[in-house]
């Protein structure tokens, strides 16, 4: 019973970055019909930045601000400058992330020499934490605290705020917010921006945890895409949901079925496709 | 054409080793290419998932002869029988979702293969792969002579392919990424097609990753990885998507730039980067369409009379003579002894979360009868029409046609039983001719839809058809024209002969007189008030002339409710009409 309880808190932890990662591709895909296929190729630049910036600094704040910057800087170029050419056309936009991914892996190579890198965990999140009887690593708990405060925030961002209004109005009828006096190509910079600051976040978060190695950005794309099937394009909640569902069975799986350990990403994503096309809380 | 053929059976053994290895890579990806074009650039399905069944094939050689030690006519088998299944069960799901849909989850499900190769080492080699893949003959050892079976087997591909475009099945494929509504109402299982269309190209990608195994003699995750599924989509786009040819082109281009450049930069990936961006930016249309080489068009080489002038025109052309030649269409039909129930509506409600469309509709209409339905809009006359072709299904309520229940069946069920329509907006087939047009229109019903061998312009009974009906409305000379270079009202005219194509039984005119101008309307009404007697016809319509001189009946439809039906002095008289239309009194 015991083991149980652990491999849940660990299935919750990897759901927990697993929602951080995917957040960002579920919103530009739901929002803009953006399919970020350098969404992976985002977050090893965020782990890689946030194992240098912690090399050089120690201090974990630092590292978490300045590594999710550069992420968020690519995507508002990349959308300024790229995809808006192509505005609502998600074939060619999938094509030039596409582009943009290629390069960012042969940076990373060119930068950090293409050996994987292992963030330390910060001394204060490193060790184990005692909670009742259980004992839980550390960062695992922090991981689950900073996924739900992610969640939070984002949930925030979108039902309480203007921006997020203004953000829902364009996801329903672009033309319509348009002209009501929404400054669209503007919020949509803003926002592919800030969907590649979260996947940036996911890298900083997830560099102590999941590393930075050359094959992380296809191996990355291939979670979001796995959790944005299975909970639906374009839903949050979806994503929410589907990240920690998969977080947990695949923490069990590895636990109890090690051999099958990939299946136990991809089954439930193509059990919900066989009978549900558009996902868990997918629109039709 | 005929002089590339020449070409590159004559020029490789001059080439050297480095050029020869890459002419074997070209025309094993130009298969996968092509296969994928049939999928995108013809039926408007945009897959990148095609690594999928390359791999899945690839790696079925090389399992089959390295693990078990079978021979390669079994490998060859396994490769074949793997791709098809994996194709013929991905595409279940797959299929059944349109646009970004389908692009997404074909992706997700071809990644999911690519996990599994690589992490179910014990039996695929994880990320070392398979190693040692002998070439079946010990002839094919030289790469040259692998490269002359890798061109025979691209010819081959090709050829059934190129037939397979061209076929009536092919048109059927080029009307779905038109319009699938006007497919659905024209009689096509639009799903079956697709599926079809979805496995046979996952064979032919299966095809191509046979030949990959075999040539470089090793299978790794990468055939499974999302480059590959990404390359091949380049490469359509490059060449030019709806071509096949194009993907020939866009393979050659992909294939020599990636081996070059890994030859001769270390960081080459981020020119391939550099050259996916580019290409998008400047040639989304890709060579072919740069070099302002027109595409997708079949080439027409049927014995047909003169030839069409320019191909817009500017003067209406008025309709021909009447079908029947009898002018006293309203007495032969009252006269006509038979009362068959043509459709039937009961008590028929449909809401849309909370609004009222139909509010509980009952009617029968017999055989023979031409109604017109008005009202104001929002009335629910479109939303009736929607829901007696099946593409709403009703709340509440049952629909028969000619007795049987149609209520949940698909729409293109309704239209083989004998139900056709036209739709308030314009609903062709834009980028193909008006023959083409017609073809599909008139083929909704036939089985020929399926043939896959035969050039479509070769089936006589359907060039036939195609110039009666066409004819009707004095097109034969614009048939060639596409559809979206003719007016509004020729338009519209095509889009009622669309309607009669299908031999229907019942006929359903939403606003056929919509934005047409006098003369067009006098010519609309002539044609539709000539038409077989035993035609059952429904006409939705906001030009009361137009109503009154089609229709014997007239029923007034309100606020989704029937308020009244009857002869056009009744309705005229009719008080209850008057206010729907011009309201109460203000006192």
């Amino acid at each position: 019973m015991d083991i149980l309880l652990i491999h849940v808190v660990n299935g919750i932890s990897f759901g927990a970055l697993l929602f951080i990662i995917s957040s960002g591709f579920t919103l530009a895909l739901g929002m803009m019909q953006i399919v970020n296929i350098a969404h992976g190729g985002l977050y090893l630049l965020g782990a890689y930045i946030a194992w240098t910036v912690w090399g050089a600094t120690g201090s974990f704040i630092l590292t978490i601000v300045v590594s999710v910057l550069p992420p968020m800087i690519v995507g508002i170029i990349t959308q300024k400058w790229l995809l808006r050419k192509f505005y609502l056309q998600p074939l060619p936009q999938m094509l030039l992330t596409m582009g943009i991914a290629l390069i960012i892996s042969e940076m990373g190579v060119i930068l950090w020499g293409g050996y994987p890198r292992v963030m330390a965990q910060p001394p204060s999140l490193a060790g184990a934490t005692r909670l009742g009887s259980f004992t839980f690593p550390t960062y695992r708990l922090f991981i689950i605290a900073a996924g739900a405060g992610v969640a939070l925030f984002l949930w925030g961002l979108l039902e309480k705020t203007r921006v997020g209004a203004y953000v829902r109005a364009c996801v329903d009828d672009e033309e319509m917010a348009r002209s009501m006096g929404v400054n669209v190509p503007r919020l949509f910079t803003f926002m592919f921006g800030f969907t590649c600051l979260l996947a940036g976040l996911g890298g900083a978060i997830g560099a102590a945890f999941l590393g930075a190695y050359q094959g992380a950005e296809f191996d990355i794309l291939f979670l979001s895409l796995v959790v944005v099937v299975l909970g639906g394009l374009g839903s949050l909640r979806g994503a929410l949901i589907a990240s920690l569902f998969i977080g947990i069975l695949d923490s069990l799986g590895k636990g109890y079925y090690p051999e099958l350990a990939h299946f136990t990403l991809s089954a439930p994503m193509l059990i919900v496709l066989a009978v549900k096309p558009t996902g868990l809380l997918g629109k039709a | 054409m005929l002089g590339s053929l020449v070409v590159s059976l004559v020029v490789p053994p001059w080439l050297s080793p480095f050029l020869i290895s890459l002419l074997n890579l070209i025309v094993i990806y130009a298969i996968l290419a092509m296969s994928l074009d049939i999928l995108m650039g013809y039926t408007g399905l945009d897959s990148l998932g095609q690594a999928a069944f390359f791999g899945v094939s690839a790696y079925a050689v090389g399992i089959v002869i390295t693990r078990y030690g079978l021979s390669w006519e079994a490998a060859v088998l396994m490769g074949l029988l793997l791709s098809t299944g994996t194709a013929a069960l991905s595409g279940l799901v797959v299929v059944r979702v349109k646009g970004l849909f389908f692009t997404v989850i074909t992706l997700a499900v071809s990644q999911v293969f690519w996990g599994i190769s690589h992490r179910w080492g014990v039996f695929t080699g994880g990320w070392n792969g398979l190693r040692g893949i002998p070439r079946p003959f010990s002839i094919l050892e030289s790469n040259l002579n692998f490269y002359y079976l890798g061109l025979g087997v691209f010819l081959v591909a090709g050829f059934l392919m190129y037939r397979l475009v061209h076929s009536p099945f092919g048109l059927t494929l080029r009307g779905i990424k038109d319009s699938e509504s006007r497919m659905k109402t024209s009689g096509y299982n639009v799903w079956l097609h697709k599926y079809i269309v979805f496995v046979i190209c996952g064979i032919f990608s299966g095809v191509a990753g046979i030949l990959y195994s075999f040539y470089s003699g090793f299978v790794s995750p990468g055939v499974l990885s999302l480059r590959t599924s990404f390359d091949a989509m380049l490469m359509v786009i490059m060449g030019g998507a709806g071509t096949l040819v194009g993907s020939v082109i866009g393979s050659a281009a992909i294939v020599t730039l990636r081996n070059y450049l890994s030859a001769y930069l270390d960081h080459w990936l981020i020119v391939l980067g550099l050259v996916f961006i580019i290409t998008t930016l400047y040639a989304p249309k890709g060579i072919l369409g740069w070099l302002g080489v027109w595409r997708g068009k079949l080439p027409i080489r049927e014995p047909v009379g003169p030839v069409a002038e320019s191909g817009l025109i500017e003067t209406f052309t008025p309709v021909s003579e009447p079908i029947q030649g009898n002018t006293d269409q309203s007495a032969i039909r009252s006269k006509s002894s038979s009362k068959m129930e043509a459709l039937r509506l009961e008590n028929i409600s449909k809401s849309f979360a909370g609004v009222l469309a139909l509010d509980n509709i009952s009617m029968t209409v017999y055989s023979g009868t031409r109604m017109a339905i008005i009202g104001p809009n929002g009335a629910g006359k479109t939303t009736l029409f929607h829901t007696i072709s099946g593409i709403y299904y009703p709340t509440a309520g049952q629909i028969s046609l000619f007795g049987k229940d149609i209520t949940r069946l698909r729409p293109h069920v309704r239209t083989n039983i004998g139900l056709a329509r036209t739709f308030q907006i314009t609903n062709l087939y834009p980028t193909l001719t008006a023959i083409d047009n017609i073809r599909l229109g008139i083929m909704g019903i036939q089985p020929s839809k399926y043939l896959l061998h035969l050039p479509v312009v070769s089936l006589s009974g359907v060039n036939k058809r195609a110039e009666e009906l066409l004819g009707l409305i004095g097109f034969w000379n614009y048939r060639n024209t596409e559809v979206r270079n003719l007016s509004y009202g020729h338009q519209r005219q095509l889009e009622l002969i669309m309607a009669l194509a299908c031999k229907p039984k019942v006929l359903l005119l939403d606003e056929p007189t919509a934005g047409l101008s006098q003369a067009e309307t006098k010519s609309m009404v002539k044609l539709v008030t000539s038409l077989d007697p035993e035609l059952t016809i429904l006409v939705i319509e906001h030009d009361m002339d137009v109503a009154f001189e089609i229709a014997d009946e007239i029923t007034v439809f309100a606020n989704g409710q029937l308020l009244i039906r009857g002869t056009k002095e009744e309705i005229q008289a009719s008080a209850a009409v008057r206010e729907v239309y011009l309201g109460t009194p203000w006192v």
